[in-house]
């Protein structure tokens, strides 16, 4: 089973809540009586129309070009990278949202298609370059969560706010193999280069990596890594 | 705005189902977990109204809310498993989850999945089953996590991984 598929079983528990009726008693008897008109305003505020269109034009581009750059690592796998096309992004001056639930859908196509791909990098002969591949992926795709929170809050439409929400997903997924990907490949280096002999430099970088690793400096522990070797 | 009760009925609103979802899934009885869930909500309730008088304390308190929370969570959901091993508690099992688009067939396969997943996780230690539910329940990041457990943003990353291979594991063996 993939981390994806294990994520959803896991989300399934979000349904998991509490009846309304108790959660409106709890309050009041906590509480007392309050105003409730926020929860509306809240609602109505979440599906306000989008004022800036040209924000929403860059955050994407930004997320888009970001990511981008990522998929040029990937390319080097052969692995099966699709391309993203920005022509038809025009369509936020004509404000269609059906275009952009489908540039959206198709967005997330891509970010799947990426975090199925990125398994592969753990069968890449040189560790270092797949390690370096997951820490670009890695950031990229909190970088693209966090732009995509943002953009919820400007959604138009439900449908719009859905499309983004599924993406958002895709991005966290994406985020979340990568980084399960490069901690597997970071525990497997430990184990063969623990095999291997090493000069007495090397032995030193592989200790503090792993002290490092065990701290949860993963960052440093990657550095330390990948000198490893070097001359 | 200053009003506290407002103050802490946002809070309520924001949490209520969080951490509703959080006891349920440590102490698997609906009845219980809202007993619990009110019991924190009350104590915190307390805290944060004599904490707004002395408006020092007020600052600290609000930027670590969501650590008190589950803290005080925490310590209920404890306190509830002390008490259950002394007298045997039996707690009144009762996952009641109806989606009303689906067919009584869909629902039933959803309750049973649910219901493997959430026994699956609470196979896994405390540290485990808490970052799977604040990751992937609660929507917090890796930052949100490392601060509610006062731990570094990779120890979470660690920890995730390890939680996430264990479930799997579990899941898999159903």
């Amino acid at each position: 089973m993939g981390n994806t598929q294990l994520i959803k079983k896991i989300k399934k528990l979000r349904q998991i809540r509490p009846p309304r009726e108790w959660v409106n008693l709890t309050k009041k008897e906590i509480l007392g009586e309050i105003d409730e008109k926020r929860e509306n305003q809240l609602v109505g505020w979440l599906f306000t129309p989008i004022r800036k269109p040209a924000f929403v034009v860059r955050t994407i581009m930004v997320a888009v070009l970001i990511l981008a750059g990522s998929f040029f690592y990937l390319y080097y796998l052969n692995s099966q990278i699709p391309q993203i096309s920005f022509s038809n992004l025009n369509f936020f001056q004509n404000q269609e949202n059906e275009n952009l639930i489908a540039s959206l859908q198709e967005l997330e196509t891509s970010l799947n298609k990426i975090s199925f791909s990125l398994n592969n990098l753990k069968s890449l002969k040189d560790p270092k370059q797949a390690l370096a591949v997951t820490e670009v992926v890695r950031v990229t795709a909190n970088n693209g969560q966090n732009l995509l929170k943002g953009m919820k809050e400007k959604a138009s439409s439900k449908k719009v706010l859905t499309a983004l929400m599924e993406v958002e997903n895709s991005f966290q997924e994406l985020g979340e193999t990568s980084s399960n990907v490069q901690i597997e490949i970071i525990e497997s280096l430990f184990q063969d280069l623990a095999q291997r002999t090493l000069t007495k430099d090397d032995q030193n970088r592989l200790q503090k990596a792993k002290d490092c690793y065990n701290e949860g400096k993963i960052e440093q522990a990657m550095i330390l890594l990948m000198k490893i070797g070097e001359k | 705005m200053d009003d506290p009760k407002k103050k802490f009925a946002k809070l309520y609103d924001k949490y209520v189902i969080k951490l509703y979802r959080f006891i349920f899934l440590k102490v698997g009885s609906q009845e219980t977990a809202e007993d619990l869930t009110s019991q924190v909500f009350a104590k915190v309730w307390d805290r944060f109204r004599n904490s707004n008088r002395n408006s020092n304390r007020k600052k600290e308190e609000i930027k670590n809310l969501t650590a008190y929370l589950y803290q005080v969570a925490r310590r209920e959901i404890a306190d509830y498993h002390r008490q259950k091993a002394k007298f045997q508690v039996i707690p009144t099992h009762s996952l009641q989850i109806s989606d009303p688009a689906s067919s009584l067939e869909e629902n039933s396969t959803l309750q049973e999945e649910i219901e493997a997943v959430r026994n699956s996780l609470s196979e896994l230690t405390e540290e485990h089953q808490n970052v799977i539910i604040w990751r992937y329940l609660d929507g917090y990041s890796i930052k949100e996590i490392a601060k509610i457990l006062g731990k570094s943003k990779g120890a979470v990353r660690v920890m995730l991984h390890r939680a996430l291979k264990e479930l799997r594991e579990k899941v898999e063996r159903l």
